[in-house]
């Protein structure tokens, strides 16, 4: 019986571990539609490749599951965004080791400079630390502007506790009556406390299926796409994903 | 013209509950399978039952009932696994902006199946399931309201297997109810504005007597959640899964199993460290709690021991006012079902 339970510990581990390395290949072997030739990344040519997209995401989030962060990686990722024209961008990592990062910042502008060269300076990328407490701008939003927030585990389930105390503080000093709390009053709360629209697509990076406490509210309608890691992150892959994204079509539960 | 036979066939036995003998080649891959951990609960988003329908040029409604055909094979299938836990997406809030044929048709559907729960009361309890419905059920027509309510009564004291079957349901309408009724405890003074935390509101929820579900599956080739179980799957193995309800076989559910045991170490790590950081807050704020109330009471002095059993006190006040707060919740919630049964009964009573 001993050999017989090696066995199915054995069949176990072959299975387990085998189908994500069929999976990963998969990824990696899929044909590819756009352009072949490597020609040099700047500006124009990731503008251009934008334009051969079905559909591009208003709000993006890079969710980084993965232990090591690479600064670089994730500076070059928010530079490709903005060149594609994506203006909202999200980077969750659970335990928040990117809002605490002091060199993200830099990095990104050096990336800025190494991609775009003169283009650089067309961008204003604001960076948004804190969920609740954010610095309303004044000014009004032009289209070369680039929101980047970054979040954690704090800002999911715990954002809807805080929500859900200020809408009991709001009903028990009578200013609200509790049929108006509702899914839009509080959509109406969290948009105007984070002035980011729900994510369209999330890309997990990091070999976890799962979002790990990433804005549950917000997620409702998001799709979900994977890649097994940020390091090293080349632009056919990302596009490639971004491809996909562009050819999915959502029914909203109405019609086919 | 064989597919309208095959239906014929399954109508007579679309039931909830079923026992079919096993493949050795089932039962080997079972106990490779508890070589690892098995998922206690699992989600399903049965999507695609429509376009299975057309594809297979049958008429919508077919298949729906495909789709509910595979849902009983799909709980067997759980079952012998050890999943004892199964959650549906059967009906969503959206839906009912579908056309009134479709919608009607999935009213009846609905009323068939809790009918025949009924009729099946003696399999379910010698099985021991126990049938949830959850959603905002105000939003169903009197008599599919009547029959889920007598469909809940008749199998809550089984407690073997459960079926959630979530109908006029999204997560977002769900998460607001579980706000209206802390907000509604706050302003009765039951409790107070401090004692709204994560593990409250999960309570607050339809799904509060279910663990969260260790694993997401849904068909149809779709990467999203649909506004289903937000909260409750933010820590979930998610399964995207490319076929279709209808054509989703047991070998897709070993598949999902196997990803939920890769992932199992990094998302066990996970729900633990947010376990832990709910206990930090927790103690954080029945702290500061204390400590406000001992300032009120002007005290200029206090020592360490006074500190540690006001805050210990006030703990043990806080769980008092959460626990009235819930019992008082579970009663209305009892009540509703109670009196839709009744209705039922008086209905009937007055037919006689």
């Amino acid at each position: 019986m001993l050999f017989y339970d090696v066995l199915l510990q054995s069949i176990h581990l072959v299975v387990t571990w085998g189908t994500l390395l069929v999976s990963w290949m998969a990824i990696f072997v899929k044909p590819w539609k756009l352009s072949q030739k490597t020609r040099p990344l700047n500006l124009s040519s990731i503008y251009s490749d934008s334009k051969l997209l079905q559909k591009l995401p208003i709000h993006i989030g890079f969710l980084f599951l993965e232990d090591d962060l690479s600064c670089t990686d994730i500076a070059t990722l928010i530079v490709w965004c903005m060149s594609l024209g994506i203006s909202y961008i999200s980077l969750y990592d659970r335990k928040g080791i990117l809002k605490r990062n002091a060199f993200l910042e830099t990095e990104i502008v050096r990336k800025q400079k190494e991609l775009l060269g003169k283009d650089a300076t067309r961008f204003n990328i604001f960076l948004h630390r804190h969920f609740f407490n954010r610095e309303k701008l004044v000014v009004e939003r032009n289209i070369n502007q680039i929101d980047v927030q970054l979040l954690s585990e704090e800002d999911g389930r715990q954002s809807l506790v805080h929500t859900a105390r200020q809408f009991s503080r709001a009903v028990a000093v009578k200013q609200y009556k509790i049929s108006d709390i509702s899914p839009s009053t509080i959509d109406t709360f969290l948009l105007d406390k984070s002035s980011f629209p729900d994510p369209d697509l999330v890309l997990r990076f990091g070999a976890v299926d799962s979002l790990l406490g990433f804005l549950p509210w917000q997620v409702r309608l998001t799709e979900i796409l994977s890649l097994p890691t940020h390091r090293n992150i080349d632009y056919k892959s990302f596009l490639r994903l971004l491809q996909a994204f562009g050819d999915i079509k959502q029914r909203f539960g109405k019609k086919d | 013209m064989s597919a309208n036979l095959t239906i014929k066939t399954f109508r007579k036995e679309m039931s909830w509950v079923r026992k079919t003998e096993q493949s050795w080649v089932h039962r080997l891959c079972q106990q490779v399978l508890k070589c690892g951990p098995v998922p206690k609960h699992v989600a399903f988003i049965m999507d695609g039952n429509r376009r299975f329908a057309v594809k297979n040029s049958l008429e919508r409604a077919e298949g729906h009932i495909m789709g509910f055909e595979k849902l009983a094979k799909a709980l067997e299938w759980c079952s012998n696994l050890g999943i004892m836990e199964v959650t549906v997406y059967a009906f969503s809030i959206e839906n009912f902006k579908r056309s009134k044929d479709e919608v009607d048709g999935l009213m009846e559907l609905a009323r068939q199946k809790f009918a025949k729960l009924l009729q099946e009361k003696e399999n379910l309890d010698k099985h021991g399931v126990c049938i949830r419905v959850l959603g905002n059920l105000n939003l169903l027509p009197h008599d599919v309201q009547v029959a889920v309510a007598n469909a809940v009564n008749l199998t809550k004291h089984n407690a073997r297997a459960v079926l959630n079957v979530c109908f006029a349901y999204t997560s977002r309408d769900e998460i607001c109810s579980a706000m209206r009724d802390v907000a509604h405890g706050v302003e009765q003074g039951i409790i107070r504005e401090s004692d709204i935390s994560e593990h409250l509101l999960e309570q607050c929820l339809y799904t509060r007597k279910s663990p969260n579900p260790d694993m997401l599956v849904r068909t149809s080739g779709e990467f999203r959640l649909s506004d289903f179980l937000l909260w409750q799957t933010t820590y979930s193995c998610l399964s995207f899964v490319q076929v279709l309800w209808p054509d989703f076989s047991i070998w897709h559910l070993y598949a999902g199993v196997i990803k939920y045991q890769r992932n199992y170490k990094a998302i066990q790590e996970a729900i633990k460290d947010n376990l832990i950081e709910r206990e930090r807050l927790q103690k954080e704020s029945d702290y500061e709690c204390a400590m406000e109330e001992l300032r009120q009471k002007q005290t200029n002095h206090f020592k360490d021991t006074d500190i540690k059993s006001c805050v210990e006190d006030y703990t043990k006040k806080r769980e008092q006012r959460i626990k009235m707060f819930l019992d008082d919740l579970e009663r209305r919630r009892n009540t509703f079902f109670d009196d839709l049964a009744t209705d039922q009964q008086v209905t009937n009573a007055a037919a006689t």
